[in-house]
């Protein structure tokens, strides 16, 4: 049975620590607005000037993925966050909810989870104006369903351990055994999942702003950057590599953090 | 006794992932089957066959009924028309009619047909086959009938017609209507035969289409390919028509290289297209260098790539503040950074140059004059009170919504009209709409400052939809009962008082400052080095496959 954590486990938190370094700090780190074509300027490789090269209007690459990264990363992190207390919430009432509310949920997240969860942000970005805050609506949405399988999965596995049983036998009141017994148990798998949605969410906010259905395209935003560069893969194929460089490092220190707090129960 | 259980096989678990299991495996066995089929029939391109691009896949192919210019870069060569437009000097010449009279009145057409001519179906071409036509366009009683691009075309004030006799046709008017023989001269209007009209449905027709043109519609494949075979009967063609030789294109396949424009220029380098229109301008450029390619550049005539402003929201309204954006805009150095110079001319006005009626007067209005903008700006009390960068007119910070599609290199013209506005202290929202529909959506809302949309076509009709008050596509909401009477009576006049009207017209368009004009349509087009004979109809979208030969060894 794993106690609560009681110091701070560096390695496991450095992903998550970079990530939101980044978010804070990064838009401080352009050299150039990333907004301004350099008239003249238009697909220059790395320079002293210009770190990362230029795009096809001249515009400061380095900057835009750090500004980009900012306004990506968000983003992700705020549809990570309606996911996880959308999918925390379905979950409980999936195993406290009386038995016929209990029933009709169930049905209905077998509904949406089998609705692949890309065509339901689609969806509820085609009903409401594009920007990037109803994207990070939409996927968090999207999210829920998955998010509250797992939470209801990993309650129920907690509550049938037999020490929960044997707790209770000795008088602990229901309070007292969520909070040193089942949210304990149970942690890890969730902020494990967790992390998860955030990679997921990452990719899926790059496709669609990719799709051009993050708001305002010249505002920078790797998924973006990706659908601009493109164009110019062969000329300047760091337009590509740079966003998605960047972008697959971070879905892989999200990862890392899944891995690492998955497997350790001692955190 | 120890009693040994069997081990039960729970079906209720394993049936339905079975079921999944021999599902996939089947699918996977159709799906190798089929490709394995589809490599057999797959045409490669060489020798008298070739591969054209299409870069759109239109909704319907049905000439008739259906709007995409795209539609007539195959259909063209499937059908004749009653006349047409020599490519060069644009002027009519004859067709499947072989002379025309036009009444002192200018309220009738007469066509004299031409006599020999058969259908693909082998139909005799006459009087009564033009009629077919006309009723399938026009007539409201036809079975199953629907308005179509082709209906426009011929203009309100279609009267009928009349067959006088076998081979005489005649159409009749209210009031005269000068576009009407560029109307007829375009595949839209393309003659069908009647056996086959007859045989399939007005939804069917389009995959089954006969005309009497040089290539024959063998197979329509929506979505995937359209295939021509060459018309061997063929010998009455108009005068631009090459004579068809042993290196005339036998069969032509059509493909859609319509989702993403970076593939066309790796399709036509690899050899799996031979000619492929609308290539990007960076792709153009670096295929001057191939040896294996040739850039065909050709100009469309019609309106430029444009924004309409929109003149019944607040602040757009001001005349003054439209010229001022205009002045403001420094259009050479958008379309030298989006679209090269070289391979593309920047537009002044609401026509491009290359349309006949272009009126030269309009390139000198507006010069990139940031002076002239704040002064205007001036005039009108706009004023950055809080400097921040950002005007403000009656205290609210101008802030304008530019609504754009997703191709033609829209997103990157606005975002250099956005950074150039923001010097000025116009802040600009671009709102993004992926499609065609989705676009018209934007348009009808009415929730925008400027709109991008524009439409091609040789006769300066096309401007009538475009700016007259009472039309619902008037997305400039302007409204000017001179403007409107110009346009009106330019459809029925001859040309030398055409020519006045669209002056003032174009005039007044640019004097109100009603549209942004940045770039006229030039199309490039790639095509393979071992063709020859590549040139296009007078409207500028449709190649004259005919044309077309295998260069001599």
């Amino acid at each position: 049975m794993p106690p609560l954590p009681h110091r701070v486990n560096f390695g496991l938190w450095l992903p998550i620590v970079i990530l939101a370094g980044f978010v804070l700090i990064a838009p401080q780190l352009a050299t150039h607005d990333p907004l301004t074509p350099n008239s003249g300027d238009e697909i220059t490789p790395p320079s002293q000037n210009y770190w990362l090269g230029t795009d096809y209007l001249g515009r400061d690459v380095f900057s835009r993925l750090m500004v980009g990264g900012q306004r990506t990363l968000s983003t992700t992190f705020v549809a990570t966050g309606i996911a996880i207390a959308g999918g925390l919430l379905l979950g409980g009432l999936l195993i406290i909810a009386p038995a016929p509310i209990r029933w009709l949920l169930s049905i209905l997240l077998d509904a949406l989870l089998a609705f692949p969860s890309i065509l339901t942000a689609l969806v509820i970005l085609t009903a409401l104006e594009p920007s990037l805050w109803t994207l990070a609506l939409a996927l968090g949405i999207a999210g829920i369903p998955l998010y509250a399988q797992v939470t209801a999965d990993a309650l129920r596995a907690a509550l049938s351990q037999p020490f929960i049983e044997g707790t209770r036998s000795i008088g602990a009141t229901p309070r007292y055994i969520l909070r040193r017994h089942i949210i304990p148990t149970a942690l890890p798998a969730l902020a494990a999942f967790g992390s998860v949605v955030f990679s997921w969410s990452l990719i899926y906010q790059a496709a669609l702003t990719f799709l051009g259905l993050g708001g305002d395209i010249s505002q920078p935003d790797w998924g973006t950057m990706l659908a601009q560069g493109y164009r110019t893969i062969r000329e300047a194929p760091l337009l590509v590599i740079a966003p998605g460089g960047t972008l697959m490092m971070c879905v892989l220190l999200a990862n890392w953090f899944a891995d690492t707090i998955g497997k350790s129960p001692s955190r | 006794m120890e009693v040994r259980r069997k081990r039960r096989i729970r079906w209720g678990v394993w049936l339905p992932v079975l079921a999944v299991l021999t599902l996939a495996l089947v699918a996977c066995l159709l799906a190798v089957i089929s490709t394995l089929i589809s490599e057999e029939e797959k045409t490669t391109s060489g020798g008298n066959t070739l591969i054209y691009g299409l870069t759109l896949n239109p909704s319907g192919i049905d000439p008739h009924y259906n709007r995409s210019a795209e539609l007539g870069i195959p259909l063209y060569s499937v059908y004749d028309t009653l006349i047409y437009r020599h490519p060069q000097t644009r002027e009519f010449v004859e067709g499947l009619a072989e002379r025309w009279e036009i009444s002192p009145d200018a309220l009738t057409y007469t066509f004299y047909l031409r006599q020999n001519v058969t259908f693909h179906d082998g139909t005799v071409f006459d009087a009564n086959a033009v009629g077919v036509t006309f009723d399938r366009i026009t007539n409201q009683q036809y079975p199953d009938w629907r308005p179509g691009k082709a209906l426009d075309l011929i203009g309100p004030f279609y009267n009928g017609y009349k067959i006088v006799d076998n081979y005489t046709f005649q159409v009749l008017l209210t009031t005269p209507y000068t576009p009407l023989l560029d109307a007829l001269s375009q595949p839209y209007w393309g003659i069908a035969s009647p056996t086959a009209l007859a045989n399939w449905s007005v939804d069917t027709y389009q995959w089954h289409q006969v005309g009497t043109g040089p290539y024959k519609l063998v197979e329509v494949i929506p979505g995937d390919r359209i295939v021509l075979e060459r018309n061997k009967d063929y010998t009455w063609g108009p005068i631009f028509y090459a004579p068809q030789s042993d290196r005339s294109i036998e069969r032509i396949e059509f493909r859609f290289f319509d989702k993403d424009p970076a593939s066309r220029r790796i399709a036509l380098e690899a050899g799996d297209v031979d000619i492929v229109g609308e290539l990007p301008p960076t792709d153009a450029e670096a295929l001057l260098s191939d040896q294996e390619i040739q850039i065909f550049e050709q100009a469309i005539p019609g309106q430029p790539l444009q924004f309409y402003f929109n003149t019944s929201r607040p602040l757009v309204n001001d005349q003054r503040f439209r010229q001022a954006l205009l002045h403001a805009t420094n259009r050479a150095a958008i379309v030298d950074t989006v679209f090269f110079r070289d391979l593309s001319p920047v537009a002044y006005g609401p026509l491009a140059a290359a349309s006949p009626y272009y009126n030269p007067a309009v390139a000198e209005m507006y010069p990139n004059n940031l002076q002239r903008t704040r002064e205007l700006f001036g005039q009108i009390g706009l004023v950055d009170s809080d400097d921040d960068g950002i005007l403000e007119f009656n205290t609210q910070p101008v802030k304008l919504k530019i609504a754009i599609g997703n191709w033609g290199f829209l997103p990157e013209v606005t975002t250099l009209i956005q950074s150039q506005w923001r010097e000025i202290g116009i802040e600009v929202e671009i709102n993004q709409v992926a499609g065609f529909t989705a676009l018209q959506e934007v348009a009808t809302s009415g929730d925008y400052d400027l709109l991008s949309f524009e439409d091609f076509g040789l006769d300066p009709n096309i401007l009538n939809p475009a700016y007259l008050s009472t039309s619902p596509t008037n997305y400039t909401h302007y409204v000017d009962a001179e403007l409107d009477g110009w346009l009106t009576q330019a459809l029925s006049v001859d040309e030398t008082t055409r020519v006045t009207l669209y002056n003032q017209i174009q005039q007044r368009i640019m004097d109100q400052a009603l549209i942004l004009p940045i770039r006229d349509y030039v199309n490039l087009i790639g095509w393979s080095a071992r063709l020859e004979g590549l040139i296009f109809t007078a409207q500028g979208w449709w190649p004259l496959l005919n044309n077309l030969q295998v260069k001599a060894e």
